[in-house]
C-alpha cells in the first residue's frame, strides 16, 4: 500500500514537471553536501568564471565560443538544500535581432530552424535559477553507513528580447519580450554490482519558450553514469557518460550521447578550484542527423562566503 | 486509590523481575569467562598478545591471558554477560579477526570463541591532533564466511578518552602504502577486511577513511604528519571516488563546509599519524 502511494507520488511529480529544467550548465560545479557533515545549517555564496569553446546550452549549440559567469547562493538546512543561481553566457548577443520582409505573413531572417532540426539556443541574457533539493538515505552495504542521495527540483527563467527590423529600411518595426522557462527533476541513483558501487543521476526536464518568433519546447530524459575519479598528481580526474532523449527535433528515441571528462584542481592557498572539462556532445535531429560538438570549458570557482550555523569550537573532551 | 497504585506497582515490579530472571535462566545463556582458541596451531604460536573487543566497543577492549601449556589458547574473565547478545573480535598485534558471536555453555558459564589465525597483517596506528581535539573512530568489518565460519558484520566504535589515540591491529590494503612509507611486510590479503573511519572534533563530523591510499599517501614521511590542508584533500579525493556514502563528485560545497569546520572552527593544524 505504502509502495503504491510512493509510486503514485513519484509519477505525479514526474507528470507535474510538464511545465518546464534543464541540463546543468557545464560551468555549474557539484554542490552536494552530506547533511551529516554540517551542524544545523550551512550557507555558501560562490562565484564561478570561465570560458569555453563550441558552447552548448541545454543540447542546443551556440556554434560559438563564449565566456560564462555563475553566482550561486546555497543554504543547506538539515536534509534540505535551497539554491538561487544567477548565470550569464558572455560574448554572445543577449537579444535576438531579426529582419522581417514586411509581408502579410511575415518571414523572419535568419529563418528559425525547422521543427525537425535542433533548435537554436536562447540569446545569452542572464538566467535565474531556483533549486530545491532533498537528501534521503538508502541502506549501504552491511556495516557501511547509509548512502545519502539527493532529489532536486530545478526551475529557471530567462528573458528573451527580440528586435525585428524591416528588411528594406532597417527600421525597428517590432520589439518582443519573450521568455524561456525550464523545470526539471533529478535524482541521484545508486546500486551495487558485486563489490562495486554504481553512481548516477536520472533527470527529466522540460524547457519551453514563449513570446518569441521561434517558440519551441523540448522534454529531456537522460541518465548520467558517474565513474570514480582517480588522482593524477594534484589533479582529480573523472569521467561521466550521459545518454538520453530530447523531444521535438524530429528524431525519436535515443538522440543524446555525451561522454565528459573533467580534471579538477583545488588550489589550497587561494581555496579556488580549477576545472577543465572536455564534453563531446553528440545529438541527433531528423534534419541534421548526428552532430557532435566538442565543448571544452576552463573555469574557476571560489566560495565568497561560508557560514556554518550551530557549530562552536568544542572542548577536547567533548566526546569523552 | 493510593493503596491500589502501590499494589499495582509492586505487582508489576515482581512480574517484570520474574520474567527477566526466567529469561536469563531459561533462554539466555550467561557467562563470566571467555575461552578463545586460535586455529590452526602453527601460525598462532607467533601471537604474543590478544586483546578482546566485546560488544563492538573499542574503548573498553581488554587483554586475554595465554594458557601456559597451549599457546593457541587464551582466556579472559568478565562480569556476567549474555552470550548471544555479544559480538567479539580480537586484536592480535599484527593481525585482527572478523567479528563473531560466542558459543555459550549453561553448565560452565563459559563463552567459547574459535578464530582462524592470522588472516592478514595489520599495523598499530597512533593518532595525535594539533591542537588536541576529540577523535572518534569506527571500524566497519564485513562478514567473510569463506575465511571465518560464523563471522557476522559489525561496526566497532571508539569513544575518545585522550591522546594519542591508539588504534590496534589496523588492516591495510596493499595499495594504501606507497614508496614514501615503509611498505607493510605482512599486508597480504587483497580482500577487504575492514574500513577504519576517523572523525575529528565533533562526533558527527565527516568521517575520513584512514586505511586508504588517499589518506596514507599524504603523510609526510619526515614528520609523520598530515597538515589540515592535506586532511581536506584526502576527504576530497575520497568523495570523488564515491567511497564516502555519497555519489561520487567534485563537490566544492562539501570542500568549503569542511574547510570552515576543520580549519576555521576547530583550528586544526595537523594530525600526527604513526604507523607501527
Amino acid at each position: 500500500m505504502m509502495l503504491r502511494h510512493l509510486h503514485a507520488i513519484a509519477l505525479a511529480a514526474l507528470l507535474a514537471t510538464a511545465a518546464e529544467a534543464q541540463q546543468r550548465p557545464i560551468f555549474d560545479p557539484d554542490d552536494q553536501v552530506d547533511p551529516r557533515q554540517h551542524g544545523d545549517a550551512l550557507f555558501i555564496s560562490r562565484l564561478a568564471l570561465g570560458a569555453g569553446t563550441d558552447v552548448v546550452d541545454d543540447y542546443r549549440p551556440f556554434h560559438s565560443d563564449a565566456g560564462f559567469l555563475l553566482f550561486t547562493n546555497s543554504l543547506y538546512w538539515k536534509r534540505i538544500q535551497f539554491d538561487y543561481k544567477h548565470s550569464k553566457v558572455l560574448g554572445i548577443n543577449d537579444k535576438t535581432e531579426l529582419q522581417s520582409c514586411g509581408c502579410q505573413h511575415p518571414i523572419y531572417f535568419p529563418t528559425p530552424p525547422a521543427p525537425d532540426s535542433t533548435p537554436a539556443p536562447p540569446p545569452a541574457s542572464s538566467r535565474e535559477t531556483l533549486q530545491f533539493g532533498w537528501y534521503y538515505s538508502v541502506p549501504g552495504r552491511a556495516t557501511e553507513p547509509p548512502v545519502v542521495l539527493r532529489l532536486r527540483l530545478t526551475g529557471s527563467r530567462q528573458s528573451i528580447d527580440t528586435v525585428i527590423r524591416s528588411f528594406p529600411t532597417q527600421q525597428v518595426v517590432e520589439r518582443r519580450s519573450g521568455r524561456e522557462h525550464s523545470f526539471g527533476i533529478d535524482t541521484d541513483t545508486y546500486f551495487r554490482i558485486g563489490r562495486h558501487n554504481v553512481w548516477g543521476e536520472l533527470f527529466y526536464a522540460r524547457t519551453a519558450r514563449s513570446g518569441t518568433t521561434d517558440n519551441r519546447s523540448q522534454n529531456e530524459l537522460a541518465y548520467i553514469s558517474r565513474f570514480p575519479a582517480w588522482a593524477v598528481g594534484p589533479l582529480l580526474v573523472r569521467a561521466m557518460l550521459t545518454v538520453g532523449a530530447v523531444s521535438n527535433r524530429g528524431a525519436a528515441g535515443l538522440n543524446v550521447v555525451n561522454p565528459a571528462f573533467e580534471a579538477f584542481w583545488h588550489l589550497t592557498a587561494s581555496r579556488a578550484n580549477l576545472h577543465l572539462v572536455w564534453s563531446p556532445q553528440s545529438t541527433r535531429s531528423g534534419n541534421g542527423g548526428w552532430e557532435t560538438h566538442q565543448q571544452i570549458a576552463l573555469f574557476a570557482d571560489r566560495a565568497l562566503y561560508v557560514h556554518l550555523f550551530g557549530r562552536s569550537t568544542p572542548s577536547a573532551d567533548t566526546a569523552r | 486509590m493510593l493503596r491500589l497504585r502501590i499494589i499495582l506497582g509492586v505487582f508489576g515490579f515482581v512480574a517484570c523481575t520474574s520474567l527477566a530472571l526466567a529469561q536469563a535462566s531459561g533462554h539466555h545463556l550467561t557467562a563470566e569467562m571467555i575461552d578463545i582458541t586460535l586455529e590452526p596451531a602453527g601460525p598462532c604460536d607467533h601471537v604474543s598478545a590478544v586483546s578482546v573487543v566485546m560488544n563492538k566497543d573499542e574503548s573498553t577492549s581488554f587483554r586475554a591471558v595465554q594458557d601456559k601449556s597451549d599457546p593457541c589458547h587464551w582466556t579472559a574473565t568478565r562480569p556476567t554477560f549474555y552470550v548471544e547478545s555479544m559480538i567479539f573480535s580480537l586484536r592480535l598485534g599484527s593481525a585482527r579477526t572478523q567479528c563473531k558471536v560466542a558459543q555459550g555453555s549453561a553448565a560452565t558459564r563459559v563463552a567459547k570463541l574459535t578464530f582462524r589465525c592470522c588472516r592478514t597483517g595489520a599495523r598499530q596506528v597512533d593518532l595525535e591532533t594539533t591542537p588536541e581535539m576529540s577523535v572518534k573512530y569506527i571500524r566497519s568489518v564485513p562478514a567473510d564466511l569463506d575465511v571465518e565460519e560464523g563471522s557476522v558484520p559489525c561496526e566497532e566504535e571508539y569513544r575518545y578518552s585522550g591522546q594519542p589515540v591508539i588504534i590496534q591491529s589496523v588492516w591495510f590494503p596493499r595499495e594504501a602504502f606507497d614508496s614514501k612509507l615503509e611498505r607493510a611486510q605482512e599486508v597480504s590479503s587483497l580482500r577487504p577486511v575492514e574500513t577504519v573511519r576517523i572523525r575529528l572534533g565533533y562526533p558527527d563530523s565527516p568521517s575520513l577513511i584512514l586505511n586508504h591510499a588517499s589518506f596514507m599517501r599524504r603523510i609526510d614521511p619526515k614528520t609523520n604528519t598530515l597538515s589540515a590542508a592535506q586532511i581536506l584533500l584526502a576527504h576530497q579525493e575520497q568523495r570523488s571516488k564515491g567511497i564516502s556514502s555519497m555519489p561520487e563528485g567534485f563537490s566544492v560545497a562539501a570542500d568549503d563546509a569542511e574547510w570552515k569546520e576543520l580549519i576555521k572552527t576547530l583550528r586544526l593544524k595537523s594530525v600526527k599519524v604513526l604507523v607501527k
